[in-house]
Order: structure tokens, then C-alpha cells, then sequence
């Protein structure tokens, strides 16, 4: 998956890759290499993104959680790191937490200053959702929804779309 | 880890939280020297504190209505114990969501070396 951003609100679309975007631009002096590939370039700014709640979900023993939550966690490593690569306006992001509850699921919190973001991972991966709080500054804002239907990749877009432009 | 982990009651199957309503100025001090019989601090980083108002707002949001409320139940030596509680019926993700906007809404976070 491709992405653009608009620079003045910060939001980050989807882009299919068959849409070209007309460059008018015609430098002078120039060296054309391969694009850059995240796959192949360093971590970046937010290694550490993960790297905790990673930790966590490599050991638990709640195993169908682990792994809906590994799968995000990847995911969003990827996403992020394809957003830097791009150069896009992403603020300093806080490290995502992760615990494990009593009744077999992984929590994850992403902690801002006037907002949360959240996502449960269940044993039924039917179960498992995802919320966003803000406080009054942000307008008092709570959402919610599960991830099986909507899709992790999109749900966290939305909710990224919410909280970068907010840093 | 979020302040507000709600733990399950077996005996009622409802999730609960405990919390110290304060009454009067004392609270804070009796709640912050609270021991357990180990005679360690109950709460050994500090305490936080939300307002009513907040917990019913919170209490009235869309996904939530029905499912929170709050109780006061002494217990021992503690005059001003009670409980937030949320319905066993609540969506998992929904119960999330209450724990952190309790975390969101705490005024003040008393820790314990002020």
C-alpha cells in the first residue's frame, strides 16, 4: 500500500499505485537511484514504537491475542516507518503499551497528551476492537468499533489520521 | 499500565474498580498511608483523582450508557471505600475505552514523594 499526505491537515490517504502524480519539476543536475524501500533502510526515528509491547506479545500465553496483536504491531512498525521514509509530517510518537487482562486478552494503549488510542485483542478474534477518548481540548471525542469487518490496516489509518494532526 | 484495570468480581461477574470517594480534606493523606498487611503502601506511586462529574459524563457516552456506575461500600478501617463498576455485559473494547477515559480525565495525579 502507497500513501500521500496533505500537508496542511496532515492526513495520510491511501494511494493506489496506478494514480501518478504529475511532478513539473525539472531539475538541472540530478542522479536517479532505486526509490528507497523500508524493507531495507534503518529503523528511523521511531524504532521504539513497538519494541515494548512487542516484548510482551512474544511471551504471552494468551496465543490467538498474541498473535492478532503481533500482526498489528507490524503493521504499524511498516506503516510508520513508510510514512518517514516519504517524509511526512509525523510527530514525535509515544510508544504503544501493551498488558495482558485477566480474561485472555492483550490491551494496547497508545498514550497522547488530550487523547487515548486502544485496541483489545481477544481469544475470538470476532471480539477484538478498538476505541479512541480525547479529552475537552480535543473536543470530548469517543469512538469505537471492532477490527474484524473494518480491518486493522484501515482502522489504524483513521485513528493515526486522528491523533498526528494533534501532536 | 493503565490506572484503571478493572478486576473482575467472581462472586457477581461484574468488573470492578476500587476507589477511596473524597468525602473531606483528610482522604488524600488517609489514602496515600493506606497499608496493606504486609504493612507496604497500598499505592506506593501515588494516587489520582477524578471527579464525579467526570466519571457520569463518562458514564453517558454513547457506548458506554447503562454499563458504569459507582457504589460506596465500606470496608475494615476504610469509611470511604467504594467501587466503579461495569456491567459483565460490556463489549470488551468498550471496557478499554472506559479505562482510558478515566486515565484521560484525572485532574491531578498526587504522587507520593510531594
Amino acid at each position: 500500500m502507497q500513501y500521500v499526505q496533505e500537508t496542511d491537515s496532515k492526513i495520510i490517504f491511501n494511494w493506489l499505485s496506478d494514480r501518478v502524480i504529475p511532478d513539473k519539476s525539472n531539475p538541472v543536475l540530478e542522479t536517479r537511484a532505486s526509490a528507497p524501500t523500508r524493507y531495507f533502510v534503518s529503523p528511523g526515528f521511531h524504532s521504539g514504537l513497538i519494541s515494548g509491547a512487542w516484548e510482551i506479545c512474544s511471551r504471552t500465553n494468551f496465543l490467538e491475542a498474541g498473535k492478532q496483536a503481533r500482526t498489528l504491531l507490524s503493521l504499524i512498525q511498516e506503516m510508520v516507518s513508510s510514512f518517514e521514509l516519504s517524509g511526512f509530517d509525523v510527530g514525535s510518537l509515544p510508544s504503544i503499551q501493551a498488558f495482558e487482562t485477566e480474561d485472555q486478552s492483550i490491551f494496547f494503549e497508545w498514550i497522547f497528551e488530550h487523547s487515548r488510542v486502544g485496541f483489545t485483542f481477544e481469544p475470538n478474534p470476532e471480539e477484538s476492537g478498538w476505541f479512541l477518548v480525547s479529552d475537552r481540548t480535543l473536543g470530548n471525542v469517543s469512538a469505537s468499533g471492532l477490527l474484524s469487518g473494518l480491518g486493522i490496516e484501515k482502522a489504524f489509518l483513521w485513528l493515526f489520521n486522528f491523533v498526528n494532526p494533534n501532536i | 499500565m493503565n490506572l484503571f484495570c478493572f478486576d473482575l468480581d467472581r462472586e457477581t461477574s461484574k468488573w470492578r474498580q476500587s476507589i477511596n470517594w473524597e468525602d473531606d480534606d483528610t482522604v488524600v493523606n488517609f489514602t496515600l498511608t493506606q497499608k496493606k498487611d504486609d504493612q507496604s503502601f497500598c499505592f506506593k506511586c501515588g494516587v489520582a483523582r477524578v471527579s464525579r462529574a467526570e466519571i457520569e459524563r463518562i458514564g453517558n457516552l454513547p457506548q458506554v450508557r447503562g454499563f458504569l456506575s459507582y457504589n460506596r461500600e465500606i470496608i475494615d478501617d476504610n469509611p470511604y471505600h467504594g467501587n466503579l463498576i461495569l456491567e459483565d455485559t460490556i463489549a470488551k473494547h468498550i471496557r478499554g475505552l472506559v479505562s482510558s477515559a478515566l486515565a484521560l480525565a484525572c485532574g491531578q495525579i498526587i504522587y507520593r514523594n510531594q
